[in-house]
């Protein structure tokens, strides 16, 4: 996913506009941290009960 | 059931991430980029199926609040906090993913425009319910007050459906038209979205379930 992100943020052709495509990986960026994140913390208290 | 309930997690979770491996692929891949907003527009393969994914665990919550109101079963309380908690998860990521979006496509982080101002009391009533949840005790009255609070804001969900319709958007369009690969990109990151809000809901319920058996034994010692 990241080799994918990265290579989409290098590509620019013709609307690729460096703007566009930083907002896009920031977008997935924070896709990314949101989900982890609660993954994680649901997890977290999954183990704090066993 | 708690190793049936192990293992149907161990399948959401493999299908879950798998699914949404293959949707990054689509989405970087296969769909085009679009011809005016360019690469930003396909922040909207998980932006829509969030918003989507957040009605169908937010009707859960108010279904499950109803039936605790109801029937007085605190299995029905797991449930809907669990719901609703998810859903918030996923209100977040609309809420986080649109200004991202809209400050590259309309070039403002923020319109008060009715779609817009009413995902943001939606955002803010779940909000509400959590801190009612954090910072009151775990008993029944809470639970019945929370009940209360899950069903009044589901009823903002209609609102933020018809908001176009009733008062106009200049920024969200009634109606989008996808080229065919954009709509197979658009499915199949609904698809594992939907299957991700299951595994997370499943395991919320799970966690739920078993801090409600502790609870019961330290009240019982």
């Amino acid at each position: 996913m990241i080799i994918t992100l990265a290579q989409a943020a290098f590509q620019q052709p013709a609307m690729q506009t460096p703007d566009t495509v930083r907002s896009m990986v920031a977008g997935y960026m924070a896709i990314g941290i949101v989900l982890v994140g609660y993954v994680l913390y649901l997890w977290t208290r999954y183990r704090k009960l066993k | 059931m708690i190793l049936a309930l192990r293992r149907l997690l161990v399948i959401l979770w493999t299908l879950a991430a798998v699914m949404n491996g293959v949707t990054l692929w689509m989405v970087f891949s296969y769909a085009p980029v679009e011809v005016t907003m360019g690469a930003v527009q396909k922040i909207f393969y998980y932006h829509v199926p969030s918003a989507i994914t957040c009605n169908v665990l937010l009707f859960l919550a108010c279904l499950f609040s109803g039936l605790y109101l109801w029937k007085d079963d605190p299995l029905y309380d797991t449930l809907a906090f669990a719901m609703a908690e998810v859903g918030w998860v996923f209100i977040t990521l609309v809420m986080v993913t649109g200004p991202i979006w809209g400050h590259s496509a309309w070039g403002k982080w923020w319109v008060w425009e009715p779609r817009l101002t009413s995902f943001l009391v939606l955002w803010l009533m779940y909000s509400a319910y959590f801190l009612l949840r954090l910072f009151s005790r775990t008993d029944a009255r809470t639970a019945r007050i929370a009940a209360v609070v899950a069903i009044i804001a589901f009823f903002d969900l209609p609102i933020i459906y018809k908001a176009i319709d009733w008062w106009g958007s200049i920024v969200h369009p009634k109606k989008v038209v996808l080229e065919a690969s954009m709509k197979h990109t658009f499915l199949m990151a609904l698809a594992s979205v939907l299957m991700l809000a299951a595994a997370m809901a499943l395991t919320r319920v799970n966690v739920g379930l078993a801090e409600r058996r502790q609870q019961e034994e330290e009240a019982n010692q």
